[in-house]
C-alpha cells in the first residue's frame, strides 16, 4: 500500500507490476570489524525498497581488498537500482537474473581496470553475494566464499555453494564436512571479482514466500557460527531484525572474531501488511489481555 | 613448510620437507618415505598436500596406522599429530599453523581440477563452521514462577543450554535470555514493556544477569539459577 503511494507517478505502468510485486521486504545490515582485523574489509549493500542485497569481503594488501569490495558493493548497488527502475517501468528489458549478471561483470571490470591502473592495487580481489528479490523470485549471484541462506518454517538452509578449494575438496570427497573443520583451507577462495577480465559468477533463482528470512553473510559469520545457532537466532528474533543480526555478529565475535563479519536480513512480509500498525494493534491487545503488565 | 619427522624408540631417525603434492610412505624402497619395519605395507600411507592442508591416507595397508592413537583412513593433519606404523612414530609439525591468524586471511587460489567434478546439480554443500571454539560458557537455568497461560508449566526448570533463549509471542511481547562467555544477559525484543529484573527496569540494552535474579517479562517470572560461571 505504501508502495503505491511512493510511487503513484508511475502508476500507468506499474499496474502489470504491482500484480507480481506482492511482497514488502525488511532489511537490515551490519558489518563489524571482528576482534582480531585491524581493518574492515568487507562491504554491504542493500536497499529494501527495490530488493536488493549484498555482502562483499575484500582480498589483497594495502587496504586494497577495502576498496575492492567497497567498489563491488557501489557499483551492484547503484547500477542495479537503475536498472531495476527500467524493469518496473515496463522499459524493455532482459530478466532480473540476466541483468544483474551483466552488472556483477561490469562491477569485475571496473575493479580490474582500477587494480590495473594502480600499482598498489595489484592483485586486488573481492567476493561477492547478491540477492535481486522481483516479483515472487530472487535471483542468486555469488563469487567465492560469502553465502546466502535461507530460513523457511523455521529452516535454515544454504543457497549457495562456496567457491572455495574446501569445498571442492569436500565435493570430491578428499574428506569428509565433519573433517573440515579442521581445514586450513577454509580462506581459500577459487574464484573472485576483479582478479582477471571476465570471472564466472554462480546464478540460482529460488522461490520467495511471506515469511522467508533470508541472510546474505561473510565468511567471518559462516565460519564461527555454527549453522544450528544462526538458525536459532534467526528463527526466534525474526521480528526483530537489527536485534537478530547483531546477536549473530556478537557470537562470531564471542567465539573468536578472526574476521571482519557483516550480515544482510532481508524478511519477506506480505504487501499492504504494515508491521508497525499490526504491532501497534498486538501491543494494545497484549496490554488489555494482561492487566497489570508485567510486574 | 611443514615438515615429517620419523622417530624410533625415541631417536630421530629421518626429517622430511612436504615439498609436493604426494608423498609416499612404506617399506618400497620406491616409496619417498622408506621405513624398513616389516609389518608395514610396501605403500602404507600417502601425504597429499591440497592447498594448506596436508592430508594423511592409509592405503588400506595390512596392519594399518594410527594417528594419535586412532586408526586412520583419510584425515587432515594438524600441528603435531603424531602417524603410528608399526614401531615407527611420523610426526607432522607445521609452524605456518601456529601463526593461526594468517590463515584466516581471505586469499585467491587455483581451483582443484575441475575434470573430475560431476558437472551438473550436485547438492549445495555448505562447510561447516571451524572446529568449536574454544570459549567456555557458563552454566545457567531458569524456573518458571508464572507466565501466560498454555505457554509452561509452572514450576518448569528450563536449562539455558543454547546461545539464545526467547520468551514470549513473537510480534507482541518477547524477552531474550542469552549464552555469553561472560555469563547470561537479557534483552528486551519487543513489546510495550520493557522487562524488569528485581523489580527493576533493564539499565542497559543487554543486562548481565546474577544468580537469583528474578526476571519479569513478557508475560513470565523467571528465577534464574548461575549453575557453574565460567573462570577467569
Amino acid at each position: 500500500m505504501c508502495y503505491i503511494l511512493r510511487h503513484s507517478s508511475f502508476l500507468l505502468f506499474r499496474l502489470r507490476i504491482l500484480e507480481d510485486n506482492s511482497y514488502r521486504l525488511e532489511v537490515v545490515s551490519l558489518s563489524d570489524i571482528g576482534r582480531v582485523r585491524a581493518q574492515n574489509e568487507d562491504a554491504v549493500a542493500a536497499d529494501g525498497e527495490f530488493g536488493i542485497a549484498a555482502v562483499a569481503d575484500g582480498i589483497g594488501g594495502h587496504r586494497s581488498g577495502e576498496i575492492a569490495s567497497r567498489m563491488a558493493a557501489d557499483i551492484v548497488l547503484d547500477r542495479l537500482r537503475s536498472r531495476v527502475r527500467k524493469f518496473r517501468d515496463g522499459v524493455r528489458q532482459p530478466m532480473p537474473l540476466q541483468f544483474a549478471e551483466q552488472i556483477v561483470g561490469e562491477a569485475n571490470r571496473a575493479i580490474h581496470a582500477s587494480a590495473a591502473r594502480h600499482p598498489e592495487r595489484e592483485g586486488m580481489g573481492t567476493t561477492l553475494a547478491l540477492a535481486l528479490f522481483h516479483g515472487q523470485r530472487v535471483a542468486l549471484l555469488h563469487v567465492g566464499d560469502s553465502r546466502i541462506y535461507r530460513l523457511r518454517d523455521a529452516c535454515l538452509q544454504a543457497l549457495t555453494r562456496d567457491d572455495s578449494l574446501l569445498s571442492d575438496q569436500l565435493e570430491l570427497g578428499l574428506i569428509a564436512a565433519e573433517d573440515s573443520r579442521g581445514s586450513h583451507n577454509r580462506h581459500l577462495v577459487t574464484q573472485a571479482l576483479g582478479i582477471a577480465e571476465t570471472v564466472s559468477v554462480r546464478l540460482n533463482e529460488e522461490s520467495v514466500r511471506t515469511g522467508d528470512v533470508f541472510l546474505l553473510c561473510t565468511d567471518g559469520l559462516s565460519d564461527l557460527v555454527e549453522a544450528a545457532d544462526i538458525q536459532l537466532i534467526i528463527d526466534s528474533l525474526k521480528t526483530n531484525l537489527s536485534l537478530a543480526a547483531g546477536q549473530l555478529v556478537q557470537l562470531a565475535n564471542d567465539n573468536g572474531g578472526y574476521d571482519n563479519i557483516s550480515v544482510v536480513l532481508v524478511r519477506v512480509h506480505e504487501a499492504g501488511v504494515q508491521p508497525v500498525r499490526r504491532n501497534w494493534f498486538a501491543r494494545l491487545l497484549a496490554r488489555l489481555a494482561s492487566p497489570g503488565g508485567g510486574r | 613448510m611443514a615438515k615429517l619427522v620419523l622417530t624410533f624408540n625415541g631417536a630421530v631417525l629421518d626429517q622430511h620437507f612436504i615439498d609436493k603434492e604426494s608423498i609416499s610412505v612404506g617399506r618400497g624402497s620406491d616409496c619417498d618415505i622408506v621405513i624398513r619395519d616389516p609389518v608395514l605395507s610396501r605403500e602404507h600411507v600417502r601425504i597429499v598436500s591440497i592447498g594448506e592442508d596436508h592430508i594423511a591416507e592409509d592405503l588400506q595397508s595390512k596392519n594399518g596406522t594410527l594417528l594419535n592413537g586412532k586408526p586412520l583412513t583419510r584425515q587432515i593433519l594438524q600441528n603435531r599429530d603424531v602417524l603410528k606404523l608399526g614401531t615407527h612414530l611420523l610426526a607432522y609439525v607445521n609452524t605456518r599453523m601456529a601463526a593461526d591468524i594468517d590463515l584466516e586471511r581471505t586469499m585467491l587460489i587455483q581451483a582443484v581440477p575441475r575434470g573430475t567434478v560431476p558437472a551438473e546439480g550436485p547438492p549445495v554443500v555448505a562447510v561447516p563452521a571451524m572446529r568449536p571454539p574454544k570459549a567456555r560458557l557458563p552454566e545457567g537455568q531458569v524456573t518458571v514462577e508464572a507466565c501466560p497461560a498454555g505457554k509452561h508449566a509452572v514450576g518448569a526448570c528450563i536449562r539455558l543450554e543454547r546461545v539464545v533463549a526467547t520468551f514470549g509471542t513473537p510480534g507482541e511481547q518477547l524477552v531474550l535470555l542469552t549464552r555469553r562467555p561472560p555469563g547470561y544477559f537479557v534483552t528486551h525484543v519487543e513489546g510495550a514493556r520493557q522487562p524488569y529484573v528485581n523489580g527493576k527496569p533493564l539499565a542497559a540494552s543487554a543486562q548481565l544477569l546474577r544468580d537469583g535474579d528474578l526476571i519479569d517479562a513478557a508475560g513470565y517470572r523467571l528465577a534464574f539459577r548461575l549453575v557453574s560461571a565460567v573462570p577467569g
